[in-house]
């Protein structure tokens, strides 16, 4: 039938287009180590969906960086070049992208992804590749394996929690909590372990409710946490759901503390929970009163680069960009997977924007397990630091 | 009846198909490229499926994500939960979406069309919201494919493996078609009332592409569990049941050979212009919109269109029936 | 679980309404041309963003909203007509995968032009989160706005369709498309102005649910699946059975996930719909023997 006959003959030209296609583009960079040719440092970002929050200024954060590591001369006298692909949060696309930038774009490291279920994916393709990933989820990918390709530039879930125990603990001074939190990984991981530590710091968690992030309506999730008779509430989700439960409350005429995640952190819950948002508490690593001079200069540039100040996570892109850069550098130029690893195992500690970040053998989290975040409160429409955990 | 009869014999696409395969696998050093074709391969099993489902036998799915995810979770479930062997999680994971399957099957026979179309939209929906309510985190490391000690899961080894799938799919539903069950699909598309007055068991040949569609769907989830090690509802969610349509639409209603086609195209279209990515769900939708009001035949039809002439010329000849 | 009955009215009436009327626009088209049209949804999402851009051009918010009507008619109009009336060589299904394409096009111009973050917007009348207790619930104001703003909407339609004659040429291309050609009235033109129409009420009611829900968030799948489940319980041939399909399921809806948790009321929904589809496809209120396809 002349039907199948085209149909045979457009898959083949299918197939024959993509085996053409580039095969020999391969110049042999990424794994040598000498002349010009920039460096690629691959990225992988949730840039668009879900958590377009926490991608969007990751891009961004790349952006600047590699502006500024240019400008500066570059990683041992070679240009940078972020490759930075948008997986959309789906793990279907991190996969492939991974692939992609390991054997055509021959990158020397993956930075990213930012979510969990993304990370966790990709994570036996770099092992098995031998490039270093400078993953940026709070989740632990890295197991505690010996010559793992793993790293961790952002802190242990854990961290940012107990920060919110201790708060509440010590500055808030009750002890019934109800959690709305998001219905993925990143809101019920969290929830296990607000569960998990709440009696270290003498709290009970009375109430659970789940929400999904798009949600625009939490009345229901708000009354039922109130019925359960909490006495702050802790709001572990993005927007446009956190402004929602933020609206909910305030609507329900409930006057109750409320502490969001670092999720929430930035200009937009404000723009869009209005003035629902006063008083409402979130975890930051900014110092907004006296930023460290580092941290400083990356909060200016920033804003002036984009129009508008960064959120949490792009702090951590950035750092990991830096991190890599000492670690090449320390390698003495050398760009294999190997001297890489070895290189941010080596390398001294490095004193990001955000944190210090210093990497073991037995260590492969940056950032050091204890307090690293400042509780800031909206104050007229802005956050500031009212309280810092690390005291 | 030998106009009827394809002038191409029915293997011939399987083993070209074959051959283009093997030539892809054994000089593709890209292991990227051999996933992307792997991934296509995978897809195209569920795609043939559905273009029998709805180009032979006239059923709308819009849920086949749905059977792909029960396929999926069960072999994720199975091999890394209960640690049963890929094959054996296979086998189980595969019945269990064919008998959801034939349930959706059922219920075509008291509904059709458009309200086929909305039930299996919302058995495609409810699975993902049930998937995200009680399994929010999936499962990671799901094994890849070996049989005793061979391993199969090398991506060279893994990707002939997949396309040995679609040959032989190809080829079994050449075959399905050319046989007397295969006319009864077509009539059942074309002339209910006729085929039942010939005797077709209308019911029971629904019910049965059903079930062949969804155990396709079922293979394709399967291999991809394993093809991708890790499992999450967010894989199977609407937009795979639309991209499956789209794959059979532009491949051409009723054309196994087309639905291969058209997912290796919808797998692929992106590698042709890496910086436009933010414009391909776009592109998508508006070649389907232009496929079907242009082009209702989709790649499958050119042949046709171009063949037109030729067969008048012919026609003269060959007529016999 | 102690349900709170009179906030469940209150957020099921508000979101109700708003369903009607997308169920409302699906019985509108399915009625004169048979087809199934899923692009309203998204039709409903980017409304409310179309408003917002007039309004920062500084066009005045009732002139906006004028606009924003008469583009989404004219939208439709044009997408009937060149996307969805040329896929009917396919069947009647055509239509309804195409309509798929045209919500995936609508939606992704969406993301390209606005960016993927929902916006806010603000109510009509009164400060963002202002309620008032009325019934024993908390109402936000916004919510009398949907309600009247839909109420009229559809109040309207319904007298333009008993008494004009466009209205009787719709019924008679409903009852017959034949009988309409014959006596003068092209079907074509009836079906396309269906979509219009259903685009303009469409509109209206992204426009007056945007407070709540923000404009062009990810919602136009929820509110479409909703509006097919009001039209198939209601019956999609039967104008009274939409309407009140609608405030059916919105009532249900908001019943669910008080009373279970937000996760499972869209399960038991998706499932309700199913079922309805399996037990009586032509709703409580709607004609026999219309399946129609």
């Amino acid at each position: 039938m002349s039907r199948r006959f085209t149909a045979v003959l457009a898959a083949a030209a299918m197939t024959v287009v993509l085996a053409a296609c580039g095969d020999d583009s391969d110049s042999g960079n990424g794994s040598a180590s000498g002349g010009t040719d920039p460096i690629k440092i691959g990225a992988i970002l949730g840039i668009s969906g879900r958590f377009a929050f926490v991608g969007e200024p990751q891009k961004q954060a790349l952006e600047l960086a590699q502006q500024r590591i240019n400008a500066d001369g570059g990683i041992a006298g070679r240009q940078v070049e972020f490759v930075v692909y948008d997986d959309e949060v789906d793990e279907t696309k991190s996969v492939p992208l991974a692939n992609r930038l390991i054997s055509e774009d021959k990158v020397v490291a993956i930075i990213g992804p930012s979510i969990t279920v993304p990370a966790l994916a990709i994570q036996p393709i770099v092992e098995r590749a031998k490039i270093p990933n400078m993953t940026l989820t709070s989740k632990a990918i890295w197991e505690g394996k010996d010559g793992s390709y793993v790293f961790h530039t952002t802190p242990r879930e854990e961290v940012e929690v107990k920060s919110v125990l201790s708060f509440i603990k010590d500055e808030l001074k009750v002890t019934k909590v109800g959690v709305i939190y998001d219905r993925q990984p990143y809101g019920t991981g969290n929830l296990a372990f607000i569960k998990q530590f709440a009696p270290d710091f003498g709290l009970q968690v009375v109430s659970e409710e789940g929400i999904e992030n798009n949600d625009t309506n939490a009345d229901a999730q708000v009354q039922r946490v109130r019925a359960a008779g909490a006495e702050t509430v802790v709001v572990w989700v993005g927007d446009p759901a956190a402004s929602s439960v933020v609206k909910a409350i305030n609507q329900a005429g409930w006057t109750v503390p409320v502490l969001g995640s670092s999720a929430i952190a930035g200009p937009r819950f404000a723009e869009l929970a209005g003035p629902a948002a006063e008083g409402v508490y979130s975890n930051s690593t900014y110092d907004t009163k006296a930023p460290p001079a580092n941290q400083k200069t990356f909060l200016d540039e920033f804003t002036a680069k984009f129009n508008g100040p960064p959120t949490q996570f792009a702090a951590f892109a950035y750092d990991s960009a830096y991190v890599l850069k000492g670690a090449i550098e320390a390698a003495g130029g050398k760009t294999d997977g190997e001297s890489i690893r070895k290189g941010i195992i080596d390398m001294p500690a490095y004193e990001g924007v955000v944190a210090t970040y210093d990497f073991a053998d037995d260590n492969h989290n940056g950032i050091p397990n204890g307090p690293l975040f400042y509780i800031v409160q909206v104050k007229g429409g802005k956050f500031e630091v009212v309280y810092d955990t690390r005291k | 009846m030998s106009r009827f009869l394809p002038k191409i014999p029915p293997w011939v696409s399987p083993v070209v198909i074959g051959l283009l395969v093997l030539l892809f696998a054994f000089t593709q050093d890209s292991f990227y490229r051999l996933q992307l074709g792997t991934l296509s391969g995978i897809y195209a099993v569920a795609a043939i499926g559905l273009t029998l489902l709805f180009g032979a036998a006239g059923q709308i799915s819009l849920g086949q994500a749905g059977l792909l995810g029960i396929a999926a979770f069960g072999t994720a479930y199975l091999t890394v939960d209960r640690g049963l062997g890929p094959v054996l999680s296979g086998v189980v994971s595969i019945a269990a979406a064919t008998v959801v399957g034939l349930l959706l099957g059922w219920s075509a026979l008291r509904i059709t069309g458009h309200y086929l179309a909305l039930v299996t939209l919302a058995f495609g929906l409810c699975f993902t919201e049930l998937g995200r309510t009680v399994l929010p985190e999936g499962w990671y490391g799901v094994p890849p494919l070996a049989i005793g000690s061979l391993d199969l899961g090398d991506p060279q080894r893994f990707f002939v493996v997949v396309w040995v799938f679609v040959v032989l799919t190809l080829v079994a539903s050449s075959l399905l078609v050319r046989s007397r069950f295969g006319r009864s699909i077509a009539a059942l598309r074309d002339d209910p009332v006729a085929a039942s007055a010939c005797g077709v068991n209308l019911a029971r040949t629904k019910v049965a592409v059903f079930g062949i569609a969804s155990a396709l769907a079922g293979v394709s989830g399967w291999l991809f569990a394993m093809y991708q090690g890790s499992v999450t509802e967010t894989s199977f969610s609407f937009t795979l049941s639309f991209n499956l349509l789209i794959m059979v639409v532009i491949g051409g209603l009723g054309s196994p050979t087309g639905a291969v086609a058209g997912a290796v195209f919808l797998v692929l279209a992106p590698e042709l212009g890496r910086s436009y990515e933010q414009y391909r769900l776009l592109s998508y939708g508006l070649i389907l919109i232009l496929v079907l009001a242009l082009l209702p035949g989709g790649l499958a039809s050119i042949g046709r269109l171009i063949a037109k002439p030729l067969r008048r010329r012919r026609a003269g000849v060959e007529e016999t029936a | 679980m102690s349900v709170d009955y009179p906030q469940v009215l209150a957020t099921g009436l508000t979101y109700g309404v708003i369903f009607a009327l997308v169920a409302l626009g699906y019985h509108l088209i399915y009625v004169s041309s048979g087809m199934l049209n899923f692009a309203l949804g998204e039709q409903l999402a980017v409304a409310g963003l179309v408003v917002l851009s007039l309004m920062s051009a500084g066009v005045p918010f009732v002139l906006a909203l004028i606009v924003a009507v008469l583009a989404a008619a004219a939208f439709g109009a044009g997408y009937e007509r060149f996307a969805l009336r040329p896929a009917l060589r396919m069947g009647l299904v055509g239509p309804l995968i195409a309509s798929v394409g045209v919500a995936i096009v609508i939606g992704q111009a969406r993301v390209l032009i606005w960016g993927p973050n929902p916006r806010p917007f603000a109510p009509f009348t009164g400060a963002p989160n202002e309620s008032v207790g009325f019934l024993g619930g908390r109402w936000p104001i916004q919510s009398f706005w949907i309600i009247g703003l839909a109420a009229v909407s559809a109040a309207a339609l319904l007298l333009f369709l008993r008494y004009t004659w466009y209205g009787r040429a719709w019924r008679a291309t409903a009852q017959s498309p034949v009988g309409a050609r014959l006596s003068g009235i092209d079907p074509s033109v009836v079906s396309m102005s269906a979509v219009s129409v259903a685009s303009a009420l469409v509109t209206i009611a992204g426009v007056a649910i945007a407070p709540i829900v923000l404009a062009g968030g990810f919602y136009a799948l929820d509110f479409g699946v909703r509006a097919f489940a009001a039209a198939i319980i209601g019956g999609f041939t039967s104008t009274t059975g939409v309407l009140l399909g609608g405030l059916f399921i919105g009532l249900l809806d908001a019943w669910l996930v008080a009373a279970l948790s937000a996760a499972w009321s869209d399960v038991v929904l998706y499932a309700v719909l199913a079922l309805a589809l399996l037990v009586r496809p032509r709703g409580f209120l709607g004609r026999e023997g219309v399946s129609r396809a």
